[in-house]
């Protein structure tokens, strides 16, 4: 071969070869935009499209038919569950059209999902114990309510904890796992309560008398209930007083009201019947020998020295 | 007692009731009004002192002129009234009696034809519970005894009552619940006695049954120149109709 066939044969490839290169990538576009691959495409926009917009209209309805009937958050948390149900719904349906295997993917999920929970065990036990708070009603948020040692108003019901501000204005946040395995008192559960008042009166005390005075005071008071009437429970004998019960009924709102009313009402009228709220005596029954020792002899101090003799 | 009085520039308009006395005085382009519960002498008056008592909270209401007239207008509460009898009603089986019982009443304060205040309450207030501790309903408490006769103290609303048994057993009724929106208020202008509407409860096996008839109180009982001091504020019609609506709300769990 010469040097200008050579020549020739190079400038003959170089013309060639973008028009080649064009047709593969041609080729290869055709393959990708195949009227098959088409479709597939076409199906996962649909079901992304209208599997969303379900998704939606679900987590509108389902918020509309819970809300108002649900306590707390639970409508928010109803909501929420259908939204990410629907989601995955959707996802799932997508990797199906689109032709992904899911069993792979879900083994590794699974693994995923081992780990996560025991990481996440604790995390877990609320939540779950925040659907049990929710659905067994026992509070709202509002409510006055003791768990354990602790008094508060409930501020919110979360789904991990429950956060409650005491009267003192300090946040508490109590997990819900603990509420589920505390006693929780509800003090405002009802539209109106016993408000207690043990009294103990001195031995002697005609405790007719006493009644008397205590549903006068009762009927004076502008917070108690005249229905249902007050309690009263002679409770029985301390060891230095005659022990009442007197549990007037007033509105749960009325509660703090009445017991700072009644409680000096009590004890000045107890004071101006000649009723006597007793406290605790001892008495102390025998005969007290005094023995006097005999002087020490001892040298006066000297003036300015020395410390006066203690006595004991 | 209910009708229009001049607002006198000097002095303290005072309706005096049984156990509420009501001050009112002009204070430039409005009034002060004041409330006293310590029951008075000359209750069931209207009169103008000259120094009113010592120790009122008076509230001041502007008006933004001169204030000239002011009446009280008698209103049948708001809440539901529980009747406390004392002692208990006891009827027989299958037998019907009627009576008087007697209830709080209250009033709006109106100056100028304008009305100030709302529910001012003429007698001691006591509110009583009527239903479960866990379900019931807040009402003023009405400690009556069932009398032959209309006996209300000025300042309260003596109503005409009528008690059936209709069960084979003796019934002891203790508490009656009374709602007082389809009760309507009779009297004279100048007069304290004020009568409400008249009751019909009906005991039977289903359970009690109160029902309102509403029309003028006989002239023998209310004196010749009654007219309505306070019209009933639904109608027993709509007072059934929001009723069976409530009732159907509760069973449909709405």
């Amino acid at each position: 071969m010469n040097g200008t066939d050579i020549a020739a044969e190079a400038a003959e490839t170089a013309a060639g070869a973008p028009a080649e290169s064009a047709a593969s990538l041609l080729e290869a576009l055709r393959g990708f935009v195949s009227a098959e691959a088409l479709t597939t495409a076409l199906k996962a926009a649909a079901i992304l499209v209208i599997g969303l917009a379900l998704v939606r209209l679900a987590a509108l309805v389902t918020g509309k038919l819970t809300r108002g009937r649900l306590q707390g958050r639970g409508s928010d948390l109803a909501v929420r569950a259908v939204r990410y149900a629907g989601f995955v719904l959707v996802l799932v349906n997508l990797f199906d059209v689109l032709g992904i295997n899911l069993s792979a993917l879900l083994g590794a999920a699974g693994i995923a999902g081992v780990a996560i929970g025991f990481a996440a065990q604790t995390s877990m036990s609320n939540l779950i114990s925040g659907v049990f708070l929710l659905s067994e009603k026992a509070f709202d948020k509002g409510d006055v309510i003791q768990v354990d040692a602790t008094v508060g108003v409930v501020e919110t019901v979360d789904l991990l904890s429950v956060k409650l501000r005491t009267f003192d204005n300090r946040l508490i946040r109590i997990p819900n796992e603990t509420m589920v395995k505390s006693n929780i008192i509800n003090a405002t559960r009802y539209p109106i309560r016993r408000v207690d008042f043990p009294v103990g009166v001195a031995y002697g005390t005609d405790l007719a008398r006493a009644r008397e005075v205590l549903m006068e005071l009762a009927a004076a008071s502008p917070w108690v209930l005249a229905e249902p009437e007050p309690l009263f429970i002679a409770d029985g004998f301390g060891a230095s007083a005659i022990n009442l019960l007197f549990g007037p009924w007033v509105r749960k709102e009325d509660y703090l009201a009445v017991k700072n009313e009644l409680v000096p009402a009590i004890a000045k009228r107890f004071d101006e019947e000649g009723i006597v709220i007793a406290f605790q005596t001892l008495t102390l029954n025998g005969s007290v020998e005094a023995r006097v020792a005999p002087k020490p002899k001892a040298a006066p101090p000297r003036a300015g020295v020395g410390k006066p003799a203690r006595r004991s | 007692m209910w009708e229009e009085r001049a607002i006198p520039e000097r002095g303290t308009l005072a309706w005096r009731f049984s156990e509420r006395t009501v001050f009112l005085r002009a204070s430039g382009s409005g009034v002060e009004v004041a409330e006293d519960a310590s029951a008075g002498a000359g209750a069931g008056t209207v009169a103008v002192t000259r120094a009113s008592p010592a120790g009122l909270s008076w509230r001041r209401i502007a008006l933004g002129r001169k204030p000239e007239l002011a009446r009280l207008s008698p209103r049948v509460p708001e809440k539901p009234w529980l009747v406390l009898f004392s002692p208990a009603l006891e009827l027989a089986p299958r037998t019907a009696t009627a009576g008087w019982i007697r209830a709080p009443l209250s009033a709006d304060l109106v100056v100028d034809g304008l009305p100030l205040l709302r529910e001012l309450g003429l007698c001691a207030r006591k509110t009583a519970w009527f239903g479960s501790p866990q379900n019931g309903l807040l009402c003023l408490a009405a400690g009556s005894a069932f009398t032959e006769s209309p006996s209300a103290a000025p300042g309260a609303i003596a109503l005409p009552l009528a008690v059936r048994n209709d069960t084979a057993e003796r019934v002891e009724l203790a508490r009656l619940c009374v709602y007082g929106d389809s009760v309507g208020a009779w009297g004279r202008e100048d007069g304290p006695l004020v009568i409400g509407d008249s009751l019909e409860c009906t005991v039977s096996d289903a359970g009690t049954r109160v029902s309102t008839r509403h029309g003028r109180p006989r002239p023998e009982l209310a004196g010749p120149d009654t007219v309505e001091l306070a019209a009933p504020r639904q109608n027993a019609q709509d007072r059934f109709f929001a009723r069976s609506v409530e009732l159907l709300k509760v069973i449909a769990g709405m």
